[in-house]
This record gives structure tokens, C-alpha cells and sequence, in this order.
């Protein structure tokens, strides 16, 4: 069981019949005193039934559930980890009949569909269209996927500040300081976002702006709901509630005084999720509503030389005098520089094979990038594998479309549904039969496609017996009969057929996973299809519950859909923690949000700008969407560049109070497309290298 | 039971182990994936798992204090209809006591960590403690299928050994304890079992030796069942080349609808990200 400090016992302790606002730099011990609050509430007898642990995003609740899960059981009672949407969630399913008639929907006797990012993304598509046809956002230049998120963003950032959606565009507009021209396009941003949300008033679909909206302007203020909520949670820990939104500040300045006992922890220079609409500036206000205001300031475990590493950085990124670094500096801080990134990439792996031969354990250090890309991740997993190191990464999502196995299954979909009129190509049946044959190379894959794909005919696939006798040899007799077998099992399911997702787990069980089949024994195949059979089956049930746009087929519209790039089919990875054994890769706001400490940091590629800019929405703009923003005052390129440079500063500030021991820094001539980047980093970099380091060292940079 | 850190169980997990060991072993120790259909035909079963899932909603509504008025003007189903008619009379008179819907509890044997959510507590003023379990699928088990179930021996244990943090003053014991299955399609033959002193002591002894033998597998390894007709309504058939196709189900298994219920309650943190 962890060990906790005599401060951090009295925090606990007093926490029991107080509420507390504690505050400090990452790093300092908060987020165990949390821990330690959950072992005297424990100790004291409370039921886990009245405790609730609030966080802004599911990986910020992991430490929680890892620490519960040891605890074992929790005086007869569980524990409940909650974000602001699943609180949303939750609530509206319990509630809905007697909030549903003081909303604005049509049919409030109908139980409401959530919708998910995918499910808002088609139907929003659907809504978009003909907008499109009328040549709505083509002064933007971007691809219709991205402009959907924006138009989603906007509705989400109304809901999460509080202000009303239809004034989205005002707000854009009155802070736009370039030229007049672009204005049009918040308007016809706005307009969209309307339609969409009488779309979804008509139809009873919760999209997530809607969700937030629900909790905060009707079930809150039921009292039903307010004193459900608050007789069964008599304890809260609210933890990094810098990196939540002021809605949810909202209510919890009401409920905190309510309850028995609370800590609410706030990470000072933080407030990362500013995209997602996270307000570090509202959460202070909780401040006001805590019995107790403490701060955490020394760090939890001694890291004098990284402290010194942080002031110095921050020190360069604002511009100030370097004045003395002591002579120890130089073993936490170290940079290397290599003329192409495909080096770069091998000097990290060497990097990272010299610590853990030294007994440094691989979970102790994290690879960090602005982006990480599948091409990055296979380039360091490949150079980190010659030294026999594992890597472990996370994105916060992928999309199942990128995955083979998805083509895969959608071109056997295809094969078995002629009548969609879907016909895959030849290199599809070929990629289809290599990786459903086990053993079948793709020459031979190749061979059987020229000799069995009839796209001519009403099926398209035909009977390997028919082959000349020397043909199959060539593809061996094994594989033959095999693709006979799947064939002839295509052809049965055709007196059949039944939904895509249906005919996939069929197809899966009675096929793929057969002995002489290529998905036996294949768990990353059994995985996607997995996932992929999910996000159908929720596209399905929604379309059953509720088919506003009258699709006739929802099999042929998901894979349409999908692949036009529409929906991603994301999916949320686990956010299991990483391996013990593995070195952990990820870009660098995915790191901050997972609140752990390793030994080493890497952050390579540290000329990028992706360290400072931040991502180009000309649809939406986070800082002005924001209760922080003066309705009037313009967004001038003075703002963009301050806010990017205390991005920046706070960004490494992070990543330095969650590295224990030392940071490398990586960076090429040439970045991963060719092209030459020098960020400001880079630039802060160079003028800290300049002080501390001979010419000798500092050479080619 | 080192094996079992970050592990909790339930009533499902062991049903599970009982029916075969090996799937036990996929399913929540490998937690492996394994998308195969488990029983046919999938829409029937699935438009009875979702209606299954509106009851209990309207079920775990009622007892939140929402009118049911309210609730009724919800229902656009005529089986789920009938059901919350059938289940009205049977209901209403159980919110005159303390109630708890979906009342979630965790406790430990043999040192593991156990977990269970009832569809409601009551507590009389006579201070009985009645589990209620709500059964929605169209075929009644028979009583002692009911009572051989690890969940009539696993709540009340559970209920009995959490009972002092509920109610300090008076806490639950054995005998005061009841478990009550309702069924929407039998809404007149409810089962009853009382629990006692004696049935928690051989629960407790059962649990034990259950947990000791599942901890035994790690070493001697989790057998495949004999009994080959569960593998036809199991999903992981193909992998243990049992057979290609699933099974036709004459009833919807309530199993998978408790274990949809479980899975959202245990995994606690909400679905969607922003
Ligand atoms: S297929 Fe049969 S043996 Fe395999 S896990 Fe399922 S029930 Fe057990």
C-alpha cells in the first residue's frame, strides 16, 4: 500500500468534515493526497456508495482506479469515477421523464438517442450536404470531416461555457480582426449548427452539446435530481479541475458546499485542455465555496536539477537573461542534433538503449512529439526493437478505417451483398484472399484473384474447380479447397442475408477464425473486428430506434459512409496504464493528460511547430469561445502569438514536473517531410546551448 | 490470491467459471476478443435484451421517486406495457419502505474482492432486508435452478457481510435477509428465499473453495468444459474449435443482459470523451 506523508495524512484527515481547495504545481503530492483521503475514508467507515471521484477525462481517473482496485472493496459500497458527460449521461437516462417537457423537443414522450462523435458526424453530414451543393465553406479550403468537428466544436463550447448556440457566430465575428471576407463562413457555420440542432430537437438525438446543455439547464435545477445526486454523494474528490469547463464548475460550486466532506485539487499552470474548453481561470472560482485553501509547493520527491532545468527553459521562452546554471545542469539536460530525421529517430533509440542498459527500467521513459504519426511510431519501433526494447503507445483514438482488417471484412461485406453494387477492386479481393488464406502469399493471392473475380457477373466470385487443374496446383490444393469452402459459405449466406454487423460476427465465427482461415489464433484481427461490429451495432440500434432520414438499407449507407470519410469509426483506445516493460511513446499533450512521472524524457523533433502553433479551425477559436473573452474585443495576431508562447512555456513546464531525472532533446536539419523547421523551441533551445555548452558541443546547431 | 489484484468478482464471472473454466479464463483474465455470435436468432434476442434494458430502467425510475405517470407515458411497446402493469401492483406497495434501486455493493471473501448490484434493496420497518432481482426473459427457471444460481447464494452473502454500513443502528444479518426474483412474464409467481445463519456459513465455506480452486488454475491451467453444448452459445467456439455455428437459443439468455448491466456499473468512469 502507497506510502503518504504526514501532510498529506492531515489533509485527509481534516477533509473528513471539511472541504478543501488544494492547490500546487504538478509534481507536489496532490493527486496522493486524494489517495490518502480515500484511505481515511475508508478507515473511517464510509461507504464507497457516497463517494464520488469527478475528473475532466477518463485517463485523469486511472490512478483512482487502480488505487480501488487494491483497496479491494470500500465498506460494503463502489466507488464512483465520473466525467461531467457521464454524469450527463447517467442523468438524463434516469431523469428524462420529467425533464423531457420543459425541453424543446418535439416528441418528448420518446426516450432520447445519444449520439457519439460518429453518429453526430452522419447526421450532421446528412444535415451539410446541401449546403455543400451551394458552395457553403469553399472559401475555407478544408475537407468536409474537419469542417463537421468545427461546426461540432462550436455547439460544444456554447453548451460547456453557457452561452446560447445561436450565438456562436457573433461571437466569432466580433473578435475577427483579418479580413472581412472570412466572416461569411462563421456565419455559414452558424447556420448549419442550427439546422443541425432543430434536427436533432425533432428527432430526440442528444448530440454531446445537447447532453450538457440538458444537465445544466434542466436537471440541475430539478430538484429531484439535484438531491439524488446529492444524498448519495456525501464525499467528493474533484481532481485537475483546471482542465474542466465552467459548466461543470458550475454545479459544483452549489454542491460542494453541500456535502460532508471534499477535496477539490487544483494543478497550478496547468489548464492544457483549453481546445476542449478547459477553464482554469472558472475553476479558481471553487476556491470560494471550500472550507480550507492549502497549498502543496515543495516537490513530492527531490528534483532539484529539473527544477533548474525548468527555470532555465522558461526562462529562455519569455525572453529573459540566462543568468548562472550550475554545473550539475548539464546532467539532466542534454540535445543532440542529427542532419536527417531517420537518424534523429536511430540517435533517440541508442539514447534510449544506453539508459536502459544501464538498469534504467523502459516504463521510466517517454518518447514525446507534438504529433505522433504511424509512420514515427513505426520508425522508433523498429529502431528500438534492434535493441530488443518494447514500445507502448497511445493516441486517444484511431480510426478504424486505417486498420487492413477493417478492408478486409468490408470487401467480403461487399462480395456477399452484390446488390449493393458495391464492387471492390481487384487489389481489394487480392488484399481480401491474403489475408483471410492462411499461407497464401500475395503472388499467389494475386493468381487466384485474376483467376476467380468475375466483376462482370451477377457474383462476383467463382468456383476454384473451374480452374484449370495446373492453376490450382500453383495456388496448392490446400489453399483451393479452403477458398472453395469460403465460397461455398458465401454463396449459402446468400439465401439469407442479414446486417452487416450480423453477417460479420458470422462470418468471423464460422470462417476466419476455422482451421486453414487466417484470423485463427490472430488477436489484433480479432480486436478490429471487434470494434468495427460495435460501431455497426450502434449505428444499427440508433437507425432501429430512430430513422430520421429513412435510409433504407443502414448496412450499405455505414459502409458508404465510412468510406467517404465521413465517420472514422473511432475508437477510443484503452487507457489501460502502459506496460512496465515498454518505453512509452505519445504525443505530448496525451502525456500531461495521464498524470504520471518517468525518469526520462525525449522530445524530439523540437524544431517542429507543432510545439507552439496550435491547429489551424478557421471555423471555431477556443480562446474566444470562452467565458474568459471580452463579447467585443478582437482576436489580433499579438493574442495568437502570446498565447502560443504561454501555450509553449506552460507545456514544458508540465512535461518537466512529471521527469524525475533527465531530458534529451532531439532535432534534425530536416523534419519528417523534408522540410526545414525552427520553432521556438528550437530557438530557446539554442540560446540555453549557447550559455552552457562549449562550441564544441554545440556544433551543427 | 495474488493473482486476483485489480480483479474484482461477481456473480456473472463465477457462473461463468462454473459453466467452463477456460472461458472464465478468456473472457476476464485474458480479456481477450473474440466477436463470434454466441447464440441465434440476434435480433430476437437482442430486441428482448433491449426491452429487458427499458424495464429495468422504468423499474430503477419508479423507485427514484420519478411519478409513474410520468414514466407510463414513455412506454410505446405493448410487451413492455404489459409488463409495467404486470409489475405496478407488485412494485408500488415496496416504495412505502426504505428503497435502494440498482443499489451497488462490494465485499470480500476469502480475502478477493467481490462486487454485485442488486435491481433494488428494501429495507422494511421491521428491519428485513429484501434483494429484488427483476427477470425478464420469457421462460421461469424452476425454483431450484433458481436457488443453485450463484447469485442467490452470492447477494445475500454479500448483503449480509455489508449489512452494518447500511444501517449502523441495526445492520443485516443472515437471517434477516431475503431474495426475491419477480419475473415481468410470471408477474404472480415471484420466488422467495429466505437466507439464514446456517446457508451463510455454507456459502461462505462454497465461495472459499471455489476461489482456492480457481486460484489453483493459474498453475495447473483452466480446463475447456465437457459439456459440449455450452460451447454452442459460446462466442469463443471457433477458438476453441468447438464447432462454427451458434446455438438457437429457445429463450433469450438473461445472463447477458445481467452482464451488459455489469459491465456499465463496474466500469464506472462515463463513455464519452469530448
Ligand atoms: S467454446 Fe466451450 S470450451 Fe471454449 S470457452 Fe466456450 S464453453 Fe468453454
Amino acid at each position: 500500500m502507497k506510502q503518504f506523508s504526514e501532510m498529506q495524512e492531515n489533509i485527509a484527515e481534516h477533509a473528513i468534515a471539511e472541504t478543501i481547495f488544494l492547490s500546487g504545481n504538478a509534481a507536489t503530492g496532490k493527486t496522493t493526497a486524494a489517495l490518502a483521503y480515500l484511505k481515511t475514508l475508508r478507515a473511517t467507515g464510509v461507504s464507497g456508495n457516497s463517494i464520488m471521484i469527478l475528473v475532466p477525462q477518463r485517463s485523469l481517473g486511472i490512478v483512482y482506479q487502480d488505487f480501488l482496485a487494491k483497496l479491494g472493496d470500500f465498506n460494503g459500497g463502489i466507488v464512483q469515477i465520473n466525467t461531467q458527460s457521464g454524469l450527463a449521461q447517467r442523468m438524463i437516462r434516469l431523469f428524462w421523464p420529467i425533464i423531457a417537457y420543459q425541453t424543446p423537443f418535439a416528441n418528448p414522450r420518446l426516450s432520447p438517442l445519444f449520439l457519439n462523435l460518429e453518429t453526430s458526424q452522419y447526421y450532421l453530414d446528412k444535415i451539410c450536404q446541401p449546403f455543400f451543393e451551394k458552395g457553403y465553406f469553399e472559401s475555407v479550403h478544408l475537407e468536409p470531416p474537419r469542417i463537421l468537428t468545427q461546426i461540432l466544436d462550436n455547439l460544444n463550447k456554447s453548451a460547456l461555457v453557457g452561452f446560447p448556440y445561436q450565438e456562436i457566430s457573433e461571437r466569432l465575428k466580433s473578435a475577427w480582426n483579418l479580413a472581412p471576407g472570412h466572416m461569411h463562413a462563421y456565419d455559414e457555420a452558424q447556420e448549419v449548427a442550427d439546422e443541425f440542432r432543430h434536427f436533432c430537437y425533432q428527432h430526440n438525438l442528444l448530440d454531446f452539446s445537447l447532453q450538457i446543455e440538458i444537465l445544466q439547464k434542466y436537471l440541475w435545477p430539478s430538484l429531484l435530481c439535484k438531491q439524488h445526486l446529492q444524498n448519495q454523494f456525501r464525499y467528493i474528490i474533484y481532481d485537475n479541475c483546471e482542465e474542466d469547463t465552467a459548466s461543470i464548475h458550475d454545479i459544483m460550486l452549489e454542491w460542494l458546499p453541500k456535502t460532508s466532506g471534499g477535496l477539490v485539487i487544483f494543478d497550478e499552470d496547468a489548464g492544457f485542455r483549453t481546445f476542449l474548453g478547459a477553464d482554469p481561470i472558472s475553476a479558481q472560482r471553487l476556491k470560494s465555496v471550500c472550507n480550507f485553501v492549502h497549498t502543496l509547493s515543495e516537490p513530492f520527491l527531490p528534483r532539484e536539477n529539473m527544477e533548474t532545468v525548468s527555470n532555465v527553459l522558461n526562462a529562455a521562452l519569455s525572453g529573459e537573461r540566462i543568468n548562472h546554471i550550475s554545473g550539475t545542469f548539464k546532467h539532466s539536460f542534454s540535445h543532440q542534433y542529427d542532419d536527417f530525421y531517420p537518424k534523429m529517430i536511430e540517435s533517440v533509440a541508442e539514447k534510449v538503449n544506453e539508459l536502459v542498459s544501464n538498469g534504467i527500467k523502459p516504463a521510466e521513459i517517454a518518447i514525446l512529439a507534438p504529433y505522433v504519426s504511424d509512420a514515427l511510431r513505426f520508425q522508433i519501433q523498429q529502431q528500438l526493437s534492434k535493441h530488443g526494447i518494447e514500445l507502448a503507445f497511445h493516441r486517444p483514438s484511431r480510426s478504424l478505417r486505417e486498420e487492413p482488417v477493417t478492408h478486409v471484412l468490408l470487401t467480403w461485406a461487399k462480395i456477399a451483398h452484390p446488390e449493393w453494387g458495391l464492387i471492390p477492386t481487384h487489389f481489394d479481393l487480392r488484399q481480401a484472399l491474403t489475408y483471410t488464406l492462411q499461407g497464401l502469399d500475395p503472388i499467389r493471392a494475386d493468381l487466384l484473384t485474376r483467376v476467380v473475380f468475375q466483376s462482370k457477373k451477377e457474383f462476383w466470385l467463382n468456383k476454384i474447380f473451374s480452374v484449370r487443374m495446373e492453376v490450382q496446383e500453383r495456388i496448392s490444393h490446400y489453399i483451393s479447397e479452403k477458398y472453395q469452402e469460403l465460397l461455398e459459405w458465401l454463396i449459402t449466406y446468400r439465401e439469407n442475408p442479414v446486417d452487416l454487423d450480423i453477417f460479420l460476427a458470422r462470418f468471423f465465427g464460422e470462417i476466419l477464425t476455422q482451421p486453414g482461415f487466417a484470423f485463427k489464433d490472430n488477436f489484433h484481427a480479432a480486436e478490429v473486428t471487434s470494434k468495427l461490429i460495435d460501431s455497426i451495432q450502434n449505428f444499427r440500434q440508433g437507425w432501429l430506434q430512430r430513422n430520421p432520414l429513412q435510409i433504407i438499407n443502414i448496412s450499405q449507407e455505414y459502409i458508404t459512409t465510412l468510406e467517404a470519410g465521413v465517420i472514422a469509426a473511432l475508437y477510443l483506445q484503452s487507457w489501460d496504464k502502459p506496460p512496465e516493460n515498454a518505453v512509452y511513446l505519445s504525443p505530448a499533450y496525451t502525456f500531461l493528460m495521464q498524470n504520471r512521472t518517468v525518469q526520462y524524457q525525449f522530445w524530439i523533433d523540437i524544431g517542429s511547430l507543432g510545439w507552439w502553433q496550435r491547429l489551424l479551425q478557421p471555423l471555431t477559436q477556443p480562446y474566444v469561445l470562452s467565458r474568459n473573452w471580452l463579447p467585443g474585443q478582437k482576436w489580433t495576431d499579438f493574442n495568437e502569438y502570446e498565447t502560443n508562447q504561454a501555450n509553449l512555456r506552460r507545456l514544458c513546464a508540465g512535461l518537466i514536473k512529471r521527469c524525475e531525472s533527465g531530458l534529451f532533446l532531439h532535432y534534425s536539419g530536416y523534419n519528417e517531410s523534408g522540410g526545414e523547421d525552427r520553432g521556438p523551441l528550437l530557438k530557446a533551445v539554442q540560446k540555453i546551448l549557447r550559455f552552457t555548452f562549449t562550441d564544441q558541443e554545440i556544433k551543427d546547431v | 490470491m495474488k493473482h486476483f489484484l485489480n480483479f474484482s468478482f461477481s456473480q456473472m464471472k463465477l457462473q461463468d467459471y462454473i459453466e467452463c473454466e477456460r472461458r472464465f479464463e478468456l473472457k476476464y483474465i485474458l480479456q481477450q476478443a473474440w466477436p463470434a455470435l454466441r447464440s441465434e436468432p440476434v435480433i430476437l434476442i437482442e430486441k428482448q435484451m433491449q426491452l429487458g434494458k427499458q424495464f429495468h430502467l422504468l423499474a430503477q425510475q419508479l423507485f427514484s421517486g420519478i411519478p409513474e405517470s410520468d414514466i407510463a407515458q414513455q412506454i410505446d411497446d405493448i410487451n413492455l406495457l404489459e409488463w409495467w402493469q404486470n409489475f405496478l401492483p407488485f412494485a408500488l406497495p415496496l416504495t412505502k419502505n426504505d428503497h435502494y434501486p440498482e443499489y451497488k455493493l462490494s465485499g470480500r471473501i476469502n480475502n478477493s474482492p467481490f462486487i454485485a448490484v442488486f435491481d433494488l434493496l428494501v429495507i422494511t420497518k421491521e428491519n428485513q432486508f429484501i434483494i429484488y432481482d427483476w427477470k425478464t426473459s420469457q421462460k421461469k427457471q424452476t425454483r431450484s435452478e433458481l436457488k443453485e444460481k450463484i447469485q442467490s447464494r452470492l447477494y445475500p452473502l454479500l448483503l449480509a457481510q455489508a449489512g452494518k454500513y447500511i444501517r449502523r443502528d441495526a445492520p443485516a444479518q443472515p437471517d434477516s435477509i431475503e431474495m426475491v426474483y419477480w419475473f415481468t412474464n410470471y408477474p404472480n409467481e415471484p420466488e422467495t428465499f429466505q437466507y439464514s445463519e446456517n446457508q451463510y456459513e455454507i456459502d461462505i465455506e462454497y465461495f472459499t473453495n471455489l476461489l482456492n480452486e480457481i486460484s489453483h488454475k493459474f498453475e495447473s491451467g483452466f480446463e475447456k468444459t465437457e459439456n459440449l453444448r455450452r460451447c454452442k452459445f459460446c462466442q469463443y467456439r471457433s477458438y476453441c474449435e468447438r464447432g462454427d455455428q451458434a446455438g438457437l437459443s429457445e429463450a433469450v439468455n438473461e445472463e447477458l443482459w445481467a452482464e451488459q448491466i455489469e459491465n456499465l456499473d463496474i466500469m464506472q468512469i462515463g463513455e464519452i470523451e469530448f
